[in-house]
């Protein structure tokens, strides 16, 4: 955590964004048929249409119809399938995406 | 996010050379079952809910053993249902090994018949010229049932066919598919009126030694001297003069022959082997090369498939090795066979009845040496014409 945030600083610094230092995560979202997502700690959770993904400081979950995991790799994962919704739920409360 | 695709490219290709297992996880905790996996380090793709608690997902071979240490850990069923990618591909190959090989041997029976001559369609020539390229073309190796690679050089073929066969003014040979189209024009031939060989000429100046007159009257007589264009044998309108008259004709020939060195084939040799693609060769086979000077013959072999060329063809290169031998022969020697190339050179020139009766030297100089001949030749011939 420490590192990161050293990282964080630093790309503050140069006046860079946060994501290209660091292992900060980052979620690219394609239409409503796919996510990825950059540097996620751990996959919870997953059926078609429920989708937990542990992020270092926060959860996503995903909701849809025929959800699938493209991939699922160390640094990356590929959600596919129709999205409906996407949520953040952090330890202080929800906050809707 | 370009570079990212491309590295998601790189690991589905590494899945498939690698090779790929498909996995079934059932159980109350299969939902759970792919993030322990992803945890412990494990890349999984394709990962498919089927119903409920059956999972379906395809992992590396190399990270099997990251399930089996989850899988100790897990409630419900593992199972592993089938291998994809190219491992399991080949293995499924070398089961059906029957398959492949009958494709191959399918390949290269084509490739055979393509190459076999079905049929020589010969235009524009009589019967006999036609049995006459036939029979030349059956003695270059162009016959009907031949298996041939090597192409044919058209150009020396056409030249030595207008050389050996009388009357071909053009020749060409085009190789369609199996069948080779020769196309052959022959030059007209003049119709020999009565009235043109109503008699006989000498054809040269030379004495009779014999006469045979199927027709006609004889105008000379044996033992005579007969000048250029004098008639030999008288005939009528009617009957025009039949017949042969052989006399002896004259030639000089002048050689020369010299301590030259020759240079002869050692019997070394060695065969260098390429594959063609395209304007590149590769090598297929090629043994050390030679020391001493060579020199080396090229063939090219050509496949085709029907009646399409393949891309590649076969390029094979012998290296014959030669020596150069200092012959040193004695003026003697020389002479002989200064003689003997005069004599050699005399038949080529003269028509398949004639005969050498007799040779003299007429002038011999020893020269730097080399010595330089003038020989009388004493010809039989028919000088009837």
């Amino acid at each position: 955590m420490r590192r990161r945030d050293g990282a964080a600083f630093i790309s503050k610094l140069a006046g860079l964004p946060e994501d290209v230092t660091g292992h900060v995560p980052r979620m690219t979202i394609i239409g409503n048929k796919q996510i990825l997502i950059h540097h996620p700690e751990r996959l919870e959770q997953f059926t078609d249409q429920d989708v937990l993904i542990k992020l270092p400081e926060a959860k996503i979950r995903i909701t849809g119809k025929l959800l699938e995991v493209k991939e699922l790799m160390p640094s990356e994962i590929v959600v596919e399938g129709t999205i409906t919704n996407v949520q953040f739920e952090t330890k202080q409360g929800k906050c809707f995406g | 996010m370009f570079n990212l695709r491309r590295n998601r490219g790189n690991v589905l290709a590494n899945l498939f050379l690698s090779g790929a297992v498909t996995v079934v996880v059932s159980g109350p905790e299969a939902s759970l079952f792919p993030g322990r996996l992803h945890e412990c380090g494990a890349v999984l793709v394709h990962i498919h809910y089927e119903k409920e608690d059956i999972i379906r997902f395809q992992m590396p071979v190399r990270h099997l053993g990251l399930l089996r240490k989850e899988a100790r850990h897990f409630k419900g069923k593992v199972r592993l249902e089938k291998g994809t990618g190219l491992p399991f591909l080949l293995r499924r190959m070398i089961e059906n090994y029957t398959f492949l090989l009958c494709s191959i041997c399918f390949f290269f029976i084509i490739v055979l018949l393509s190459a076999m001559i079905i049929r020589i369609d010969v235009t524009g020539a009589d019967v006999q010229t036609e049995k006459q390229i036939r029979a030349f073309l059956k003695k270059e190796g162009i016959r009907e049932g031949a298996i041939r690679f090597e192409r044919v050089n058209e150009q020396e073929l056409s030249q030595n066919i207008l050389l050996h066969v009388p009357n071909v003014t053009r020749f060409s040979l085009k190789k369609s598919g199996v069948v080779y189209k020769a196309d052959v024009s022959l030059s007209k031939q003049q119709k020999e009126t009565a009235s043109d060989r109503r008699h006989l000429y000498a054809s040269k100046a030379g004495v009779i030694h014999d006469l045979f007159v199927e027709y006609g009257e004889t105008k000379a007589r044996r033992g005579e001297f007969v000048e250029k264009g004098e008639r030999l044998i008288k005939g009528s309108k009617k009957h025009p003069a039949r017949g042969t008259v052989t006399a002896e004709t004259w030639y000089k020939v002048t050689v020369t022959a010299g301590n030259d060195k020759l240079l002869t084939r050692s019997g070394k040799k060695r065969l260098n082997v390429y594959v063609s693609l395209g304007d590149k060769e590769y090598v297929l086979w090629k043994p050390s090369s030679l020391r001493k000077p060579f020199q080396s013959e090229e063939h090219r072999y050509e496949l085709h498939f029907f009646s399409y060329t393949l891309p590649f063809s076969i390029l094979t290169v012998t290296d014959y090795e030669v020596e150069k031998i200092n012959t040193v022969e004695t003026e003697e020697e020389m002479q002989r066979r200064a003689i003997q190339t005069a004599r050699t050179a005399m038949m080529m020139r003269l028509p398949e009845k004639a005969r050498i009766q007799g040779e003299n030297v007429l002038q011999k100089r020893v020269d730097n040496g080399k010595v330089k001949m003038i020989i009388h030749f004493q010809v039989l011939e028919n000088i009837a014409n």
